[in-house]
């Protein structure tokens, strides 16, 4: 299995490589990067001009693409633009924050998705089932910006009713958060909507692939063989038939990353969140190349790691697949 | 009354509330309540509520102490506001309240001395400016605030050797200044080679000499600003991407500071922080005004009282001189005529602001007490406007003019993604359709619209729009008008991107600019006011509206729509009991 999961990754070398050479042109064909600088009276041609012979904004492409390949390894992906500022302890910072939101938010949706589609299974057609059936569709048809939206005007309104604010409306912390202990239950004290806006399209998508995938194991035969044997109901139900209802809402969650990711842009967006999606949000804002490339490699690594997790988790879940 | 949306959603929003509750209360410490806390003695107003303040608790005065919070759209990509990439008004609040400056710009565009103590004396014949300082004026950490300060932010921005050369943002001023003289500790003299009618926009943020002596000024205030301050704040720590704080500069020199703590909060959308402000998380905000948002402001009128006023960015339409058609002048002219400007305001702006006014001077903006209505001359007349297509010969085959073999069918560009912007075009498109000139509409989005505009030499010859629709900041002085709208010979000048080139108003333009005498300059301007309205190479429309929203339990917040910005006053402001 280590062999196979470095060859995984070695195989991403090649592809990120390709990847953000054609990401390079089509970010650094989508415009000028300092066309707003323009806007500005008091800065001269001269000094636009300087600072584009400055940072070779001239040169063929691939030349421009080759520089920025070699400022990697310097100091982790380079300097912005126009000020000589490293990108990457901005990139660190925000990443550490999406990170939080994402996996907070997949692990909670993935909880409870398994345990409502497990539910929804064994009750088939039950008032249970048509209710997260129902729930499910719903989440899946709300736009989770407006999900957001709905979940702050509902904390005003209970603010205004009461005087009492439930939860935070925007930002990743208070004014002064505190330390320690004090500065965790903080920080999830503020991700609480934000989670929740972000983890609802993963419940109601999880769910609908557990509950379809437990109907179909429930009615294998190796199921009815272990009835027959004389096993518990809990047991034939958590070691039998959810470990192998498992496997397809494994895929679908690590497949997902690319989804939570989007939603981050938008949820980081509306709740003022200091993370990759706001990060990658006010970069395009200002048409700097390197920070947006920056971003993009970085996404492009979790999503490869995320399906190679997927691949491995196949394995743990699965003891016939066997890695080649 | 409460606003419609939060009524429309009232329902909805505490089952999902509740429901928010009861799966997700293992994460968070709630919220202790504390009804009988006065909110000025609560540095945290997001971690702690307190109750609506009643009209007893409106009724008393500012109390020393307590934190406002600020609520922001944007926030800095760096702090030094010297710098290009720190060029911008966010970065002006913050710096605002930390560096003194000579002057600061009052909500009527006046200039009032702040760090100098009275008007700064001048000489017209050589020009010359002399500062003197306000003996009471010093550092947080006790030095004073001197003419070494002055010389020594001058030399700053004009060592030309410096490693921060290319990064400077501007020098306008600052390169007529041709030596200087400090008098005494308090008291210096610049020289200028020539004289600069904006004089008193200069030196207006001061460095700490001896602190930032022999630093790098490329990198010294990126992430950070220096530990002392001269104005009614100090610099206390920026946790990028959440909040800035700025806590009370206990030796300020200019009155005593009452808060103990401002804090600006960045969160990028204006709605979020709608709701925050009705919400109770922010004290103040000012975002760009909306019919919604003012809708929901009314809505929350119990708990947070605004102001709107016009700022200082206008939107105009600016032609490509050199597009067949509009090369000439009586087609911008009838353009100009027929155009419902009135309409544009009453259904864009006055939603937002009822006392907004077509904008009529492209120098001088209408708060302005040298404001004159030049443009009025091309108050909405369509018949006029085709009248004069047909005097000049034009002839209306079908349902557009052509004049001289051209047909007037153009483009109109803006930022796309700007619904104001393309509402606006639309309206263009309607009434210029109506007096048969064709409009078509050509957006690119957000900045990638400012690619189009260029002087004629950096584009290969003619730039690729036609009409286009967007805004400048203006200023108390208009000084910078020069370089946008004049030429040299047939030289245009870098901004002009009109490439109207026109000898009288360039040379107007710089006699104002060399002038001290503020009506001369007024005069001068308006002269030349007049002379671009003529030619309307550019026909404004409006001052976009602004505001400033701040909840009941704080005191000091005014409208300050010039760069000084909203935050001009923070010193001043207090929470009340």
């Amino acid at each position: 299995m280590l062999n196979y999961a470095l060859r995984r990754l070695l195989i991403t070398i090649p592809i990120l490589i390709l990847s953000t050479f054609l990401t390079f042109g089509f970010v650094s064909s989508s415009g000028d990067p300092l066309a707003d600088l323009r806007q500005q009276p008091n800065i001269t041609q001269e000094q636009i001009q300087r600072v584009r012979e400055m940072r070779g904004l001239d040169d063929p492409f691939p030349v421009q693409y080759l520089r920025w390949v070699e400022q990697i390894p310097q100091g982790g992906f380079g300097e912005y633009l126009i000020s000589p500022r490293p990108i990457w302890p901005d990139l660190q910072r925000v990443m550490g924050n999406t990170l939080q939101l994402v996996v907070a938010a997949e692990l909670i949706a993935f909880a409870i998705a398994v345990t409502l589609g497990a539910v929804s299974a064994k009750k088939q057609y039950s008032v249970f089932d048509y209710s997260t059936t129902t729930l499910s569709f719903l989440g899946f048809s709300m736009p989770s910006f407006w999900f957001a939206l709905l979940l702050q005007v509902g904390v005003v309104i209970i603010y205004r009713w009461t005087g009492y604010r439930i939860f935070p409306i925007a930002n990743l912390s208070s004014p002064n958060p505190g330390t320690g202990m004090a500065f965790w239950l903080d920080r999830a004290h503020h991700l609480v909507l934000p989670i929740a806006s972000l983890a609802i399209f993963s419940i109601a998508s999880y769910s609908r692939y557990m509950r379809a995938s437990m109907l179909e194991v429930m009615s294998s035969d190796y199921i009815r063989t272990a009835r027959a044997k004389g096993l518990s109901e809990r047991k034939i139900t958590t070691r039998h038939m959810m470990r192998n209802a498992l496997i397809p809402t494994v895929t679908v969650a690590a497949l997902s990353f690319g989804t939570l990711i989007s939603g981050a842009i938008v949820i980081e967006t509306v709740f003022g969140l200091d993370g990759m999606g706001r990060y990658f949000i006010n970069v395009i804002g200002r048409r700097d190349p390197y920070p947006i490339m920056a971003w993009l490699v970085i996404v492009g690594f979790f999503l490869m790691l995320a399906n190679l997790l997927a691949d491995l988790l196949y394995g743990y879940l699965d003891p016939r697949i066997r890695y080649e | 009354m409460r606003s419609p949306s939060i009524r429309r959603w009232r329902g909805v929003g505490l089952v999902m509330a509740a429901a928010l509750v009861i799966t997700a209360c293992g994460g968070g410490d709630d919220p202790e309540p504390e009804p009988e806390a006065p909110e000025e003695t609560e540095p945290d107003a997001e971690e702690e509520p307190t109750e609506e303040p009643t009209e007893e608790e409106e009724a008393t005065g500012p109390v020393q102490g307590g934190t406002v919070l600020f609520g922001d759209e944007q926030e800095p990509t760096i702090l030094n506001g010297w710098l290009i990439d720190g060029n911008s008004l966010v970065t002006s609040k913050v710096n605002s309240n930390v560096f003194p400056g000579a002057y600061v710009i009052q909500p009527d565009f006046s200039y009032a001395p702040s760090l100098i103590d009275g008007e700064a004396e001048f000489t017209e014949d050589p020009f010359s400016v002399t500062y003197t300082i306000r003996e009471e004026a010093v550092w947080s950490d006790g030095t004073p605030i001197s003419s070494e300060d002055f010389v020594f932010t001058f030399e700053t921005i004009m060592d030309m050797e410096a490693a921060w050369a290319d990064q400077i943002t501007s020098r306008n001023g600052y390169e007529l200044i041709s030596d200087y003289e400090v008098v005494d500790e308090k008291t210096v003299t610049f020289n200028f080679t020539e004289p600069f009618a904006a004089w008193q926009l200069l030196f207006a943020a001061i460095l700490p000499a001896h602190v930032l002596e022999g630093e790098d000024f490329t990198t010294v205030m990126n992430d950070t600003l220096p530990d002392v301050s001269g104005g009614p704040y100090i610099f206390d720590s920026w946790d990028k991407g959440t909040q800035l704080r700025l806590v009370r500069n206990e030796n300020y020199w200019d009155g005593e500071v009452m808060l103990d703590e401002l804090i600006f909060r960045y969160v990028p959308d204006t709605t979020t922080l709608t709701q925050q402000m009705v919400g109770g998380e922010l004290d103040v905000y000012d975002p760009q005004p909306q019919i919604e948002l003012i809708d929901t402001l009314e809505g929350a009128s119990d708990q947070l009282q605004y102001e709107t006023g016009l700022g200082p960015v206008w939107e105009h339409i600016d032609f490509n001189t050199l597009v067949p058609g509009l090369d000439k002048d009586y087609v911008r002219q009838a353009i100009a005529l027929g155009i419902n400007r009135e309409q544009i305001v009453e259904t864009l702006v006055r939603p937002v602001f009822a006392d907004a006014e077509v904008l009529n001077n492209p120098f001088w903006m209408a708060n302005s007490e040298f404001y004159e209505p030049s443009y009025s001359q091309w108050d909405y007349d369509p018949d006029a406007a085709v009248a004069l297509l047909e005097e000049n010969g034009c002839t209306r085959d079908g349902d557009f003019f052509t004049c001289d073999g051209d047909t007037l069918s153009f483009r109109i560009s803006t930022t796309g993604g700007n619904e104001r912007r393309e509402l606006t075009q639309q309206l263009i498109q309607a009434d210029l359709a109506a007096i048969g000139i064709e409009i078509s509409i050509e957006n690119d989005e957000g900045a990638a619209f400012f690619e189009r505009l260029n002087t004629p030499d950096n584009c290969g010859g003619v730039c690729d729009y036609d009409i286009g629709l967007f805004a400048w900041v203006g200023s108390p002085s208009p000084s910078g008008n020069a370089n946008i709208y004049g030429c040299d010979g047939d030289e245009l000048r870098p901004q002009n991107w009109t490439a109207w080139c026109n000898e009288e108003i360039t040379n107007l333009m710089d006699e104002a600019n060399s002038s001290v005498d503020p009506q001369v300059i007024a005069d001068l301007w308006n002269e030349a006011a007049q002379v671009f309205a003529d030619g309307a190479p550019v026909v404004p429309l409006f001052q976009q509206p602004q505001l400033v929203a701040w909840e009941n339990g704080v005191t000091g917040p005014q409208l300050n729509a010039t760069n000084a910005t909203n935050l001009w006053n923070a010193g001043t402001w207090a929470r009340t009991e």
